[in-house]
């Protein structure tokens, strides 16, 4: 099952193309990352997935069903996670969350254990009477998302949750996505950090200026600007090394000896440094310190656009 | 429709919760009242100012006849004086007797007796009626005297004498008093009225502004039902204001229970739903709660100048006097006097028809602008 499917979709503001005619699919269950610099369109494409932006060409699936015949029935299976914080200063924690459920149906004891459920889940149980005026912006952040999930949706979309919030607050954040998704919902989640995305996303797309540039997961992602690992040994002395039998070992593109430093460039999908370190230790040279570089989603976007993700 | 219950229900925690709101929905009744009850205890005395030009003692008398009432205080004033002592408010009318008053009285002739207020229609009518009649017994005199001058003097001092009618018990003048202070009261609460109903619209903007609004799109819920249930809230705000008022003024002024009271009643409210429906369309028209709040000043109160809720009608040049036809304030206030004038009730009918038309007017042109701007428009 698709959770929701992109089909040539546009979306304009006047001149501006937003969403440049774009394919999308994503498939239940996954945590799927729209990755991309501010003015990308992540935000766009989420306001489109939730009914709240018209449509200017292309179609827009929901679980499969178009969400221009069917908005109800996307509305009903989505719980957004806006950029801008959407709370009501006024209401407390509890009444926030209560009456942005009831809107989906919620009622009595189901509602009520609901809304306890989504308060515990973002640990806000405690500040449930408080207003929501008198949160730090960590927790008007945490209160956020649980309006966004008391009413158990099936797709649940997370704009930029994390912005301007303490690690802490962070972390306890990218647990509660994970946790989501272990418990049955599709995630979609948007961020300009790499790390996150890193950590959480089954799935990732970078999007540039309204077009997915590149789709796939992490791995996928950062071999598309390099088929090889880099593995850097720096030793006490070089002069003993032989290039041929390094180069002899299975997978190893080409050596670079550099003072104390040894740089094998191995092809990704072999896995051949155990041999690379048998090498050493059986030839008797000690081994001061390994490291391996593996391209980040950085270095992928940055040779992708020819820009940085945040300036 | 259980979506617009719960809408209902969260707009009217958050429209009382927020700051000021809940004291002014009060004070928008009290202040009227306390204003009204105040000008009615006070029994405050009407001061005439009278110019007179007449060489009789006729006029004289009659202006005497005033003091003797006990309600008026009478003042001689200057002709030349009259726009100082209009404009500083030290009379509240002023008559101005011709030169051959007395002479034309004898003579049975026509009379041209001017009476200038600033008080009001009704005060104005009052004071005219009074004369009038004062005259018309006096015209049975001149008859009698068939123009005669010493005739007519002697039997004016035995109608003196006799008082064959006591002007001073006239009991119109009072009533009039009365009207004026409700007319005004009126007005004011009129005004609160139209002032708290775009409080209302405007917490739709507020919404938009803080994105709780698309929030509430995100979830399965019809821009219709969320206008419906503003409109709803507008309504029982706007429903309690009218209700308690008309239960002090019932409590504390002892109006009585009866079709006047049910009248005014009606008017408030037809009045209160072409203010909210004007407060839609306000809303509907701006897109930020700046230009809203703007807006409201820019038409409330001009308008309600306009209708006639802070002065009389007939005290405004003649062109506004007919733009005042196409303010509703000015059919509220116009019904409210009609009823107190206890004129018959298919008048006011009249007036109530008109008040529903402009609330019809407001709601369509504001459905149809937000239909329209909901149609091209995005919810973020
Ligand atoms: N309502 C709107 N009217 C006009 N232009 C808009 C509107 N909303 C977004 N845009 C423009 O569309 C482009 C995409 O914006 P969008 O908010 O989707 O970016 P984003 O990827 O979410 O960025 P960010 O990381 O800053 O949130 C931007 O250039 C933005 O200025
Ligand atoms: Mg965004």
């Amino acid at each position: 099952m698709k959770a929701v499917k992109f089909e040539r979709l546009t979306k304009r503001f006047g001149d501006l193309v937003a969403i440049d005619n774009v394919n999308l699919e994503i498939e239940e269950g996954e945590i799927y990352g729209f990755l991309g610099p501010n003015g990308a369109g992540k935000s766009t494409a989420i306001n489109i997935i939730c009914g709240l932006l018209k449509i200017d060409s292309g179609k827009v699936y929901v679980m499969e069903r178009d969400i221009k015949r069917e908005p109800d029935f996307a509305k009903m299976n989505i719980g957004v996670v806006p950029q801008d914080i959407a709370i009501y200063g006024e209401l407390s924690a509890y009444e926030n969350v209560s009456f942005f459920a009831s809107l989906y149906g919620l009622k009595g004891r189901e509602l009520k254990e609901s809304v306890d459920m989504a308060l515990e889940f973002v640990g806000l149980q405690d500040k449930a009477n408080w207003m929501a005026n008198k949160f730090s912006g960590g927790m008007k952040r945490r209160l956020n998302i649980a309006c966004a999930i008391a009413h158990k949706p099936k797709i649940i979309i997370l704009d930029e949750p994390t912005v301007g919030i303490d690690p802490q607050s962070r972390n306890h954040i990218l647990e509660s996505v994970k946790k989501l998704n272990e418990m049955g919902s599709t995630v979609i989640y948007t961020s300009h950090y790499m790390e996150e995305v890193e950590a959480i996303c089954t799935k990732i797309s970078i999007i540039d200026h309204g077009k997915i540039i590149a789709e796939g997961t992490k791995e996928e992602l950062k071999s598309i600007i390099t088929d090889t690992n880099t593995v850097m040994i720096t030793v006490t002395s070089v002069a003993n090394i032989d290039e041929n039998k390094l180069k002899a070992i299975n997978g190893v593109k080409s050596i670079d000896i550099d003072e104390n430093t040894v740089k094998i460039v191995s092809y990704r999908d072999v896995s051949n440094l155990d041999k690379i370190i048998h090498y050493f230790t059986s030839d008797g040279i000690a081994i001061k310190n390994i490291e391996t570089q593996t391209p980040d989603l950085e270095t992928v976007f940055l040779t992708l656009t020819g820009r940085k993700l945040r300036d | 429709m259980r979506n617009t219950f719960i809408l209902v229900k969260n707009t009217l925690k958050l429209f009382f919760r927020r700051k000021g709101n809940l004291i002014y929905i009060l004070l928008s009744v009290l202040i009227p009242f306390v204003v009204l009850t105040m000008n009615l205890s006070g029994t405050s005395k009407l001061t005439i100012g009278v110019i007179n030009n007449d060489t009789g003692i006729l006029s004289k008398d009659l202006a005497n006849s005033f003091k003797d009432s006990q309600k008026f205080e009478v003042v001689n004033i200057d002709k030349s004086n009259l726009d100082k002592y209009v404009t500083k408010g030290n009379i509240d009318f002023a008559i101005i007797f011709p030169k051959d008053f007395s002479k034309n009285v004898i003579e049975d002739k026509p009379l041209k007796v001017q009476i200038v207020s600033i008080k009001g229609k009704e005060v104005a009518l009052a004071v005219k009626s009074y004369v009038d009649e004062y005259i018309s017994n006096l015209k049975y005199l001149s008859i009698s005297s068939n123009g005669d001058s010493s005739t007519f003097y002697k039997m004016y001092q035995e109608y003196e004498k006799n008082a064959l009618i006591k002007l001073g018990e006239y009991t119109v003048k009072d009533k009039s008093v009365i009207n004026d202070i409700m007319t005004r009261s009126v007005g004011m609460f009129i005004m609160f009225l139209m002032l708290g109903t775009s409080r209302i619209a405007e917490l739709m903007l507020q919404e938009k502004r803080d994105k709780t609004y698309s929030r509430i799109y995100a979830a399965p819920v019809k821009s219709i039902v969320y206008a419906l249930s503003n409109f709803i809230v507008n309504m029982i705000v706007t429903l309690f204001q009218i209700g308690l008022i008309m239960l002090l003024l019932a409590v504390f002024l002892k109006l009585p229970f009866d079709k006047s009271f049910l009248e005014i009643f009606v008017i408030l409210v037809v009045f209160g739903i072409s203010a909210i429906g004007l407060s839609m369309l306000i809303v509907a028209f701006s897109d930020s709660t700046a230009q809203s709040g703007g807006l409201s000043t820019l038409i409330i109160t001009p308008s309600c100048m306009l209708g006639g809720a802070f002065w009389p009608i007939e005290v405004m040049p003649k062109v506004f006097q007919k733009v005042s036809y196409f303010m509703p304030q000015r059919w509220a206030i116009d019904a409210i006097t009609k009823i107190e004038g206890a004129t018959s009730s298919s008048d006011v009918l009249l007036n109530i028809f008109i008040l529903l038309a402009f609330a019809l007017t407001f709601i369509l042109i504001a459905s149809y602008k937000m239909k329209m701007s909901n149609k091209t428009a995005d919810f973020v």
